[in-house]
């Protein structure tokens, strides 16, 4: 499998504390890889390391063969990497169509354009289809319930066409059927359009049942990396979820974090 | 040497008055999140009723009486400013708090002027420090030296307060997240009275300290309030160890600027402002703002009048003069100027969601671009209209870079800053503007020389600025704005250069108002720095709140009620008082403006 981003020897220090120590790790092209671990593993300043929120300290970030590290956020989409939000930012003066809209504008670079662009609606309903919101296109954004508003930032991250997609808790804040509902439709859009998409997840549930591959973080490295049964096992990965280490037969992983 | 030594006291010597009205506006903002705009009346205030009690009492003990008193004095008033009005408004938008605090500024010029009369008043030198001190050759005035003990000396006092006693304890609690003090059980209403009594305070003692080197004068409110302001926004908004810094950084730069560049001082404190802000973007000790603290909701900025409606309002205007007389053909003039001017600062603060407290020096240099034009190039009046939105551009790019970078009250406070260099350039540069002569004789090209052609020209100009503004809005260009307004972070995710988007939004806002200050010239012949001053800015304000900031259209009922409400006040001595007490009204009852009355009553039917 070619690999569509190469995290080479990750690290960011905070006031001497190292957040992210020596992260290296890749993404398939067509892969759903899971970063999982527990709270302050520094599974959240590693996401802003890729999506250049903040600058790191060592190490290398390569997109496709090209290096991206240190560039800013809007350059980093405009390279191909689509991001969605832990808590949904979204544009509350809007309705859904329009909000998708302007994500377009931002893709084509039309944003300086006093005219608007060729009839968009079409590309709109497709994006809105993708996340079930078709119905909801006139809506104001301010009327959404919370797994929609996340839907709508999921279309927005898509209407640039990225190569990769970062989801920073895809499912935090929603509800229990409408996480698995979510997370059915990421699968599809991945399987109909060969998308690779790097998640942050708590939700137990949601990584095993849809991650192809997991790599887990502790304390600011990565300890783990294998497909969901081998993380299942790994004694390593039981011990940091469960404070203890366990030995003997395997149980299931807790399904929601501890 | 000696000489620069003395430069250096001087400069320290002014630096104490700043700091303590500094500080006490920091510390008001701190914890109520409210920039005081009568802040300098209460420093105003102070110098007055220390002259007054030194005439009572004479030079001794009037003089060290005037200073506790003056501070107790001004602290009273701020007390029953907090209480009856600001109370009212603290979860109102930052623009109408401003407002408001503008609309107190109004009401304390004309109880001044009613108690205190419009003649400057001279103070005597201080009792006992009257005298000079000799130091490297240098005659150092012994008062210069008492007031840089001052500053000091206040600093540890407040020091003091914060770090030893509950009621610091309080206001730093609340400083830090007003959420949770409030959660803890902290009586808000008792210590904001306090706080704003305490900054207030501040502000009267500074006044009154004053007065040994100064006039005092009823300009010297807003004189002091931009100077002040700088100093907050360098220092950090809050901080008051920040506030002592700029003071001591502004004044120094002052005192050795004068000597390099004696034209331009305001422009080194604008520059070394620019400088921290650049580096520092919340000033020297000043921590990042929480999160903005009104949420966009539907349509915030960019509610839309129908292009029917539009039609509708040109056929109307078109046909107005045939029948109304030649005083309301003028009065309407007046509101498609003004109207031009006030939309394109709708367009900055609704779809932009950038609020100006400077707006007019787009205005000002629109209208002194086409003026001197005329003046030194002779050049005709297209030309010149052609020119004033071409300079506002240049101008608002040249300011827009650097206010872009900042948000909320740092961004508004440095579009005051950036007003105030312009009137002081257009002040201070005699030779080339007129300085307060102003430049007179601009009259219009014979073919505009009557008011019914002026009408339609300015007609034609207004349809023009609703034109570009509308479309500015509607498109992506406009959308991307209010994108970046809504979720900044959301927006740069998606590719949108968000301070490039605000850059060219507020170079956008700046030439439509550079066009509005253009046609102003020719309607009055004549311009002064007044179209560059705080108080024009403010007008420009008032306007968007009391149409409402949601609706281009909103600007034009303001601008409307604006200048008829101006035109019936105009007639009373207590004009300034009555125009303070309307907006006062607006700002407690409507905050939605007029044009947001429908929409507030609509958003309260269940959806």
């Amino acid at each position: 499998m070619s690999a569509v981003l190469q995290v080479s020897d990750l690290a960011k220090s905070f006031g001497g504390v190292a957040a992210v120590d020596g992260v290296s790790f890749q993404v398939g092209a067509g892969e759903r890889l899971a970063l999982i671990g527990p709270n302050g593993a520094g599974k959240t300043t590693c996401f802003n390391l890729l999506n250049g929120q903040l600058r790191a300290d060592r190490g290398s970030v390569v997109l496709d063969g090209k290096n991206i590290t240190g560039r800013k956020p809007r350059q980093i989409v405009r390279l191909g990497i689509g991001r969605t939000f832990q808590i949904a930012r979204s544009f509350l003066s809007m309705t859904v169509a329009e909000a998708v809209e302007t994500a377009l504008d931002a893709a084509t670079r039309h944003t300086l354009s006093f005219r608007r662009a060729p009839d968009a609606s079409f590309r709109i309903a497709e994006l809105l289809g993708q996340v079930g919101l078709q119905d909801q296109a006139d809506r104001p954004v301010t009327e959404l319930p919370y797994g929609d508003v996340k839907r709508l930032d999921l279309a927005m991250a898509l209407s640039s066409s990225p190569r990769l997609l970062f989801m920073d808790e895809p499912t935090a804040g929603m509800a229990a059927a409408d996480r698995a509902l979510l997370m059915d439709q990421v699968s599809a859009i991945v399987a109909a359009s060969g998308l690779a998409v790097l998640f942050t997840e708590h939700d137990m549930e949601a990584v095993f049942g849809h991650a192809d591959r997991v790599i887990v973080m502790a304390r600011g490295q990565l300890i783990a990396e294998g497909t969901v049964d081998e993380i299942r096992r790994d004694p390593e990965v039981r011990r940091v979820y469960l404070g203890r280490a366990e030995t003997g037969e395997a149980e299931a992983m807790p399904e929601t974090h501890v | 040497m000696g000489f620069y030594f003395a430069q250096a006291l001087t400069g320290l010597a002014s630096a104490s008055s700043l700091f303590l009205v500094a500080a006490g506006l920091s510390l008001i903002f701190g914890v109520t999140r409210v920039v005081n705009f009568a802040h300098g009346s209460l420093y105003m205030i102070g110098a007055y009723v220390a002259m007054d009690v030194i005439g009572l009492f004479g030079k001794v003990p009037g003089f060290w009486l005037a200073l506790p008193i003056a501070a107790l004095v001004s602290a009273a008033v701020g007390g029953l400013i907090e209480v009856t009005v600001l109370r009212r408004i603290y979860r109102a938008p930052e623009m109408f708090q401003l407002v408001a605090t503008f609309a107190i500024v109004l009401i304390a010029q004309d109880v001044a002027e009613w108690i205190w009369g419009v003649a400057d008043r001279f103070g005597p030198r201080a009792p006992g420090l009257s005298g000079v001190v000799t130091i490297f050759g240098e005659r150092i005035p012994e008062y210069d030296l008492f007031l840089i003990a001052m500053g000091p000396i206040t600093l540890f006092l407040l020091w003091l307060l914060f770090a030893r006693t509950r009621f610091g304890v309080l206001v730093r609690a609340a400083t830090q997240d007003r959420e949770m003090a409030a959660a803890l059980g902290v009586d808000q209403a008792k210590l904001f009275t306090a706080v704003f009594c305490l900054g207030a305070g501040l502000a009267g003692l500074g006044g009154a300290m004053q007065v040994p080197r100064d006039a005092v004068t009823l300009t010297m409110d807003l004189e002091i309030i931009a100077e002040v302001f700088v100093i907050t926004v360098v220092g950090g908004m809050g901080s008051i160890p920040g506030a002592y810094l700029a003071a001591i950084l502004i004044s120094e730069l002052n005192a050795f600027g004068i000597l390099i560049l004696p034209e331009i001082t305001l422009i080194v404190a604008f520059a070394a402002m620019a400088v921290v802000l650049v580096i520092r973007p919340y000033g020297l000790l000043g921590r990042p703002p929480s999160a903005p603290e009104t949420p966009p909701g539907p349509g915030m900025g960019t509610l839309r009048l129908p292009a029917m409606a539009w039609g509708g309002l040109f056929l109307v205007m078109a046909l107005l003069p045939l029948v109304v007389d030649q005083f309301m053909t003028v009065l309407i003039i007046d509101i498609m100027i003004l109207g031009m001017f006030a939309m394109s600062l709708q367009f900055l603060m609704g779809p932009g969601g950038m609020v100006s407290f400077g707006h007019a020096a787009y205005f000002g240099v629109g209208a002194y671009g086409a003026a001197l034009l005329v003046r030194h190039l002779e050049a005709d009046m297209g030309w010149a209209l052609a020119v004033a939105p071409v300079a506002a551009a240049a101008a608002a790019l040249f300011f827009g870079w650097f206010c872009v970078r900042l948000s909320g009250v740092y961004l508004a406070m440095l579009t005051l800053a950036a007003a105030q260099i312009v009137w002081a350039a257009a002040v201070q540069m005699q030779d080339f503007t007129g300085g307060d002569d102003g430049l007179t004789g601009i009259w219009p090209a014979k073919l505009f020389g009557d008011d019914l052609a002026f009408y339609y020209l300015a007609l034609a100009f207004a349809v023009i600025a609703v034109l570009v503004l509308r479309q500015a809005t509607r498109s992506p260009f406009g959308r991307a704005l209010t994108a970046a307004r809504d979720a900044p972070l959301r927006a740069e995710a998606l590719g949108i250069n968000v301070q490039n988007q605000q850059w060219m939004a507020f170079t956008l806002a700046g030439t439509v108002a550079g066009l509005a200050g253009g046609l102003y010239v020719f309607k009055k012949g004549s311009v002064f720095p007044d179209v560059l001053a705080i108080p024009q800015s403010v007008d420009a304000l008032i306007m968007v709140l009391l149409g409402g900031v949601d609706v281009l259209a909103g600007a034009l009922i303001g601008a409307s009620t604006f200048v008829v409400l101006e035109d019936v006040f105009n007639q009373f001595e207590a004009w300034r008082s009555m125009l303070g007490g309307v907006i006062l009204l607006i700002a407690m009852l409507a905050p939605g403006g007029m044009a947001g009355l429908g929409s507030m009553i609509r958003r309260r039917k269940p959806a």
